[in-house]
């Protein structure tokens, strides 16, 4: 019997993991977990008669216990090891996160009756209308899914919001599935598109509308110093994920402005850099989402206007449409209050709305619509 | 408190580890009985003073029945001996009916110390055991942490002579600590991944369910039950010995049984022995007519029923088994010693599983129905893409838990170490890779823990 080794590794470990525990200093936020971490609890007669005290040590343990996040990586990949691909949500498959597809027909029909309602109430012409629909990673690399899996197919909701939408519809499926694979057009380690991805979408968006698209090579490339380690590995880490490179394109010149409404902020910039080393560079785009913002292109006084309805996909997308257009409005319905009479003095505008199939399956905010 | 859990891995065991052997042997057992105490305390607050009083009545109880039984005064010694033993059925039955109707919580562990308490007098009583003169070292046997909430069950001659002087080895520590992690693997890596195709099969519209989906997943519980049981059992058996204490074995690979008879000499030993010693044996075992060996018998299988909960599914499994047995005894053994084994074992495990579906579904309508499914009746699909998705998903984890239901792994072991013209290999078997991958195993169930927050034993809930 090697007595003498099992001894010394099951008492170091133990000892070892709760004297640091202790010891060290805690954590009070998880970029990892993106919650705040419970403290030490307080204890009281009261409280461990109750039983509360109990259960508040656990959790405090729980999430305070030392190399956590390293444990719940080494828990996910033991998993993946024993062939479930599966971890909660999100599949890994190739070097690459996909988040689980499910559709519900349901929720996507409403809210495209919801849409459709507005366009009528406002009598928005068919052609003054669009609707961007991009594929999720679900669909564009179906085929590195399992297979087996329990991811619905896409093109059910392309169908459908073809079929129901008044406007023209603008389907971004088939230039995201046929892209070179090797392009990094989604990110491997969170559930958006990249910016190179959105340029794909951007440019068959301007086809579509008989539009001019500004070439990526009039842009910059802005490189994040920073690796992303982006939401899907938040949900589902694991050992020997690396982080990905974020690449921005940014206007060499562009003299814009963007307003935050609510917030009362203006800048000059759709990148934050604020935000460039944050766990979640994605809200470098714009600094996430907000309810309302106004765009204004000061170089192009004379272009067509547009109202945008947008998810967080639309942060990468809408970047590129600040050239073609002299002003954009850009609502965010999760995040907006009503503004009544939205519409009605903006009359001339264009209406784009720009979301995922994830998305349309799943928001339930376009119910306020109705109050634009 | 839980073995499983952030309280008991960091706190509760790095403490009584130190305590215990940092104090003088005359203290052990106190130490012990401290520590046993919160640990039970810990989630039953209140029902800490039910185990206290339990114990002193049997403190009382065991006292005067040997002093009777010295004095020859058979009869007093008889009756305080049946009035404790009514004492504590009554009390489990109480709990059992109150926790069925919803009026109480079940105190944690109380069908395995009621039991143990009880065969402390009957023993004392019969002359099989010394009696304890130490209220506190009765104490510290009943409520002795390591098999305090989910068995086996430990009965008082078996520790009697530990109790007042056990020596504590490095060998027997060492040896604890891999029994232990192996009982924490069962339980955190097996029974508690497995056992998530159980529920979320359960959790299904049983129309959706297929054939072969309803066959996984009795499998999968069939699995999680013996781990986690089976783990829980050489947790505490691990940990008994890291203390110094020898307790009986309570599972002896049940799934490589060949019939139902054998079956139930492997599972849950300390329960059917039990049974054998204090309720069947009593009562003329099987030195009788075959009327009242029979008898006997279906009053064994319904108290084991029973003794699971107060429910009727529980004493249609018990029953279920005494049919069974019945069967096996009166002529099927006969004739399934001529058949292959591996029809055997076919025939063995085929009722097993089906067992396990009775005792796992509590609703006598869901059970019918879930019954059809498994036989294809009503007209559910063979094979669907649930099935082939646990199959992907599960499968190697099926193959695992089969190996690890057989001693194949540790025949492996043995062939390895045993070839006494090999000592090279015998000694990086035994001194790098048995403890490496055993402490391999404990980090990863440590991971476990740490991407899970709740995690109850199954068989608390009897």
């Amino acid at each position: 019997m090697g007595k003498k080794i099992t001894i010394f590794l099951f008492i170091a470990t133990i000892f070892t993991l709760s004297i640091v525990t202790f010891v060290a200093k805690d954590r009070e936020f998880s970029e990892m977990e993106n919650r705040v971490l419970s403290g030490k609890p307080e204890f009281s007669a009261e409280k461990l008669l109750s039983g509360e005290f109990a259960s508040n040590l656990e959790t405090y343990l729980a999430d305070q216990m030392f190399l956590k996040d390293n444990f719940v990586m080494l828990k996910n990949s033991y998993d993946l090891l024993c062939g479930k691909d599966m971890l909660g949500e999100v599949y890994y498959c190739d070097d690459r996160y996909i988040r689980n597809f499910e559709e519900n027909e349901k929720q996507s029909s409403r809210n495209i009756l919801l849409i459709n309602e507005w366009l009528k109430k406002n009598n928005i012409p068919k052609d003054k209308a669009s609707f961007v629909l991009a594929p999720t990673a679900s669909y564009v690399y179906n085929e590195q899914l399992p297979s087996i899996n329990s991811c619905d197919d896409e093109s059910n909701t392309f169908d459908l919001i073809e079929d129901a939408f008044l406007g023209k519809f603008i389907s971004l499926k088939d230039v995201m599935a046929d892209a070179d694979v090797d392009a990094d057009i989604y990110y491997k380690t969170d559930h958006h598109w990249t910016m190179m991805g959105a340029y794909l979408g951007y440019e068959e968006v301007m086809k579509q509308l008989d539009k001019e698209p500004i070439s990526l090579e009039d842009m910059k490339e802005v490189k994040l110093d920073e690796l992303f380690y982006g939401s899907l590995h938040s949900q589902a880490p694991l050992l020997f994920v690396e982080g990905e490179e974020v690449v921005y394109y940014d206007y060499k010149d562009l003299d814009y402005t963007i307003t935050y409404v609510a917030e009362d902020e203006e800048t000059k910039t759709f990148l934050v850099e604020d935000k460039f080393d944050v766990k979640d560079k994605y809200t470098a785009l714009f600094g996430g989402n907000f309810g309302r913002m106004t765009i204004i292109n000061h170089d192009n006084p004379d272009g067509d206007k547009l109202i945008i309805f947008k998810d967080s996909y639309a942060n990468s997308i809408i970047p590129y449409l600040i050239s073609n257009y002299s002003v954009i409005e850009v609502i965010d319905l999760r995040y907006v209050v009503m503004i009544p009479g939205f519409y009605s003095d903006k009359t001339d505008y264009d209406v784009m709305f720009i979301y995922n199939t994830d998305f349309i399956n799943t928001d339930n905010s376009f119910v306020k619509l109705m109050s634009f | 408190m839980v073995f499983s859990s952030f309280v008991f891995l960091l706190i509760f065991l790095p403490l009584v580890l130190l305590v215990y052997y940092a104090v003088p042997r005359k203290a052990k057992n106190y130490v012990l009985l401290v520590f046993s105490l919160v640990f039970y305390a810990w989630g039953e607050h209140l029902y800490v003073f039910l185990m206290i009083a339990s114990i002193l009545i049997a403190y009382f109880a065991g006292l005067f029945v040997h002093k009777y039984m010295v004095t020859n005064e058979v009869k007093k010694a008889k009756v305080i001996t049946l009035i404790s033993t009514a004492f504590y059925v009554g009390m489990l039955l109480f709990f059992k009916v109150a926790y069925r109707f919803e009026w109480l919580p079940l105190p944690i562990g109380v069908s395995f110390f009621t039991f143990q308490i009880m065969s402390y007098v009957i023993d004392v009583y019969r002359k099989d055991t010394t009696v304890q003169k130490n209220p506190f070292y009765l104490g510290a046997y009943v409520s002795l942490f390591p098999q305090l909430i989910a068995g086996p069950i430990v009965r008082y001659q078996t520790v009697a002579e530990d109790m007042e002087g056990r020596v504590e080895t490095s060998d027997k520590f060492a040896e604890g600590i891999n029994r232990f992690i192996v009982g924490l693997g069962k339980k955190v890596l097996l029974a508690n991944n497995i056992g998530f195709v159980f529920n979320q099969v359960q959790a299904m519209d049983y129309a959706d369910i297929s054939v072969a989906t309803a066959w996984i997943s009795a499998l999968a519980y069939g699995f999680q039950i013996y781990f986690d049981f089976s783990g829980y059992s050489d947790m505490a058996i691990g940990l008994g010995k890291m203390f110094g204490f020898t307790f009986l074995e309570n599972f002896n690979y049940p799934y490589i049984s060949k019939s139902i008879t054998e079956f139930w000499r492997r599972w849950h030993i300390s329960l059917s022995t039990w049974f054998r010693d204090y309720v069947y044996i009593p009562l003329g075992g099987n030195r009788c007519s075959k009327g009242r060996h029979f008898f006997n018998m279906f009053v064994v299988w319904a108290l084991t029923g029973l003794w699971h909960g107060f429910g009727w599914n529980f004493i249609a499994w018990g029953l279920y088994y005494f049919v069974l047995l019945v069967i096996e005894k009166s002529f099927l053994l006969k004739w399934l010693e001529k058949i292959p084994k591996v029809f055997q074992h076919i025939y063995a495990l085929f009722l097993i599983n089906f067992g396990w579906v009775l005792f796992s579904i509590e609703d006598a309508g869901k059970l019918i129905d879930y019954i059809k499914i498994m036989f294809g009746f009503g007209g559910a699909k063979i094979v669907d893409d649930t099935a082939m998705y646990y199959l992907a998903g599960y499968g190697l984890l099926f193959v695992i838990g089969a190996i690890a239901s057989t001693p194949i792994m540790k025949k492996v072991k043995e062939l390895l170490v045993n070839k006494e013209y090999n000592s090279k290999l015998k000694f990086v078997v035994n001194e790098i890779i048995v403890p490496v991958s055993v402490w391999v195993v404990l980090i990863i169930s440590i991971a476990y823990l740490a991407g899970e927050s709740f995690n109850p034993f199954l068989y608390f809930r009897f």
